[in-house]
């Protein structure tokens, strides 16, 4: 009954339209109200929800993302990508993914990769020829790339949720390669999409311009060489190393770019702080809603749930991840991992699944849902840079959806993708 | 109207600076654990503390300039009939905005001889923030439930994570 009340008030809510991180803050009253809990409780989750030290990765990682924007990082290595692999038929899809790619390698936020590479490259595409539906698809897909690639504020908030503390660090590391190959993978759909609707080609602008171009890059795509060096040798946390990230590209856009005045740093300032404090308020409103869905006991019911459905890992995964993918369809990332987790992951560690490698799975299985409709935060950044409606961009998408799914199957079923390098490094 | 306009901006401005701040206090204390070789104490606390006031004030902002993230179909598919709509969407907001405000008031009254460690002032000075946001939240859905519009157009393009 209460668990009606808690999913009913929900549901009723998001439909309204009432914004996210109220319906659930609504839905986890109602449901407090229905059990004869004093409603306090939900502003005490509320409070502790959003005192938590790791979370202050969140407004670093925007921050830094959105400064390294403004100064121009993105337009850097967009020029190194389309120097290396500009010449191929749609070379300019491939040269999208692979600039997101390291753009995820720099900034631990998928909107502010969609946004700043979307903002360079999709204006460059159209110019070039390519219709814009392309270019905003490759662009919102391959940010899902920086998801995987480290850093990651989303895998912050999973260590977060896990309640077992687990490892920054390997978690970091474990997504290394499955970015690495869903990012090749995306690359070459972009290559077969581009070949079957004769897309344009670029010409290769010869060694000395590549030289050029990442010498230019070089001082941004250090961010990342600091980043993943000062966590793995231990010499600052996560939460520092984003503040780090902070300070390095305000450094960088001012000093070496000159790009970043005082004026652009307060504008980024309060651009990010409005997305921080959007996606924190949700975060703090899904752990009053953790807190009720705990007290119904609904993750040990779910988790005898699927037991009764199967007692096979691999059919437990592909269950989860069904789940998971429908939720993501209408939810945002962050909320998802902080309820689901909880949920989710006592049932894949009780089907054998190391909980580094689960952390993998959900960022790219959640991540696939911040580009699909109704809700997706990724794709509609896509659509306003590229000034598409939505409902157009998701005609033509699909050959990226096919590739995602079969990238997180694969991560899904060969753990060594994850597992490897964190081993390999010493972690676990 | 022009006053929540003024008020809103206020709030986003005081945490853009809250974020600047923060910026400097986690880098001041990498910098001191490893050029003073001296850990400040008072550093994640002070920053913590700081994040909670900006992240409720900016959210309360967000009902003013509508940034928060939601599903709009609803809206999207009455048109002009969606006043009705927005004046309930609006009307839960404010509610859960006084729920803020008297329960976090509670709170801050239950946790203020609560000691916050490194820094020897209350609990209640990180929790101050709910119940004000709380009442800021509803005053800018007010506007919304007597006119059944947006109070402004949408900020930026649509932000989330």
């Amino acid at each position: 009954m209460e668990l009606l009340v808690l999913f009913g008030v929900l549901f009723l809510l998001l439909v309204l339209g009432v914004p996210v991180g109220y319906s659930l803050f609504g839905a986890a009253l109602a449901c407090f109200l229905a059990m004869g809990i004093p409603p306090i409780v939900a502003v005490q989750r509320i409070a502790s929800g959003i005192s938590v030290f790791t979370l202050m990765a969140i407004p670093f990682f925007i921050f830094a993302g959105d400064l390294m924007y403004r100064a121009g990082i993105a337009e850097r290595l967009v020029r190194v990508a389309d120097a290396a692999v500009g010449r191929v038929r749609g070379g300019l899809g491939i040269v999208d993914v692979g600039a997101s790619m390291m753009f995820g390698a720099v900034s631990g936020s998928a909107i502010a990769s969609a946004s700043a590479i979307g903002s360079t490259m999709v204006p460059l595409m159209k110019d070039k020829g390519y219709p814009g539906d392309y270019a905003v698809n490759v662009t919102v897909t391959a940010a899902i790339v920086g998801l995987l690639i480290p850093p990651s504020h989303n895998m912050i908030i999973y260590s977060a949720a896990s309640g077992i503390g687990v490892s920054i660090g390997d978690l970091f590391l474990a997504g290394v390669i499955p970015g690495l190959l869903t990012g090749f993978m995306l690359m070459f759909m972009a290559w077969i999409v581009a070949r079957r609707r004769a897309l344009p080609m670029g010409r290769f602008p010869g060694w000395r311009e590549f030289v050029r171009a990442a010498a230019y890059a070089v001082p941004g795509l250090m961010t990342a060489v600091i980043i993943m060096g000062g966590i793995l040798s231990g010499f600052f946390t996560p939460t520092e190393s984003s503040a780090v990230a902070v300070v390095y590209t305000l450094l960088v856009g001012t000093l070496v770019y000159r790009s970043l005045g005082w004026r652009g740093t307060w504008e980024a300032a309060g651009k990010s702080v409005r997305t921080a404090s959007m996606v924190l308020f949700i975060i703090a409103a899904a752990t009053a809603f953790g807190f009720a869905l705990a007290l119904l006991e609904v993750p040990a019911a779910l988790g005898a749930l699927i037991g009764l459905m199967t007692d096979n890992p691999l059919l437990t995964l592909l269950i989860i991840n069904l789940m998971l993918l429908a939720l993501g369809t209408f939810m945002d990332m962050a909320p998802l991992i902080v309820i689901t987790t909880p949920i989710f992951l006592p049932v894949a560690m009780g089907a054998g699944v190391d909980p580094v490698h689960f952390g993998i799975i959900m960022m790219l299985n959640l991540g696939i849902g911040l580009v699909t409709p109704p809700v997706g935060s990724v794709l509609f950044v896509g659509s306003a840079v590229g000034k598409i409606p939505v409902t157009t961009l998701v005609k033509t998408i699909w050959p990226f959806y096919l590739t995602l799914i079969a990238a997180l199957m694969l991560i899904t079923y060969i753990p060594e993708l994850s597992l490897w390098l964190p081993a390999a490094m010493g972690g676990q | 109207m022009t006053m929540a306009n003024r008020i809103s901006r206020w709030l986003v401005g005081f945490g853009s600076a809250g974020l600047l701040a923060m910026t400097a206090i986690i880098a001041w204390q990498v910098f001191g654990r490893f050029i003073l070789s001296s850990s400040p104490s008072w550093t994640e606390q002070a920053s913590l503390i700081l994040m909670i006031w900006y992240v409720m004030f900016a959210a309360a902002a967000g009902v003013h300039e509508g940034f928060h993230i939601r599903i709009a179909l609803l809206e999207e598919r009455l048109g002009d009939n969606a006043a009705p709509v927005l004046r309930i969407v609006a009307v839960v907001v404010a509610v859960l905005g006084i729920v803020l405000l008297v329960y976090g008031a509670q709170l801050c009254w239950l946790v203020r001889n609560n000691v916050v460690p490194s820094l020897g002032i209350s609990r209640a000075v990180a929790y101050i923030p709910l119940p004000v946001s709380g009442l800021l939240m509803t005053l800018f859905a007010l506007p919304q439930i007597a006119s059944g519009r947006h109070p402004v157009e949408q900020h930026d393009e649509a932000e989330a994570v």
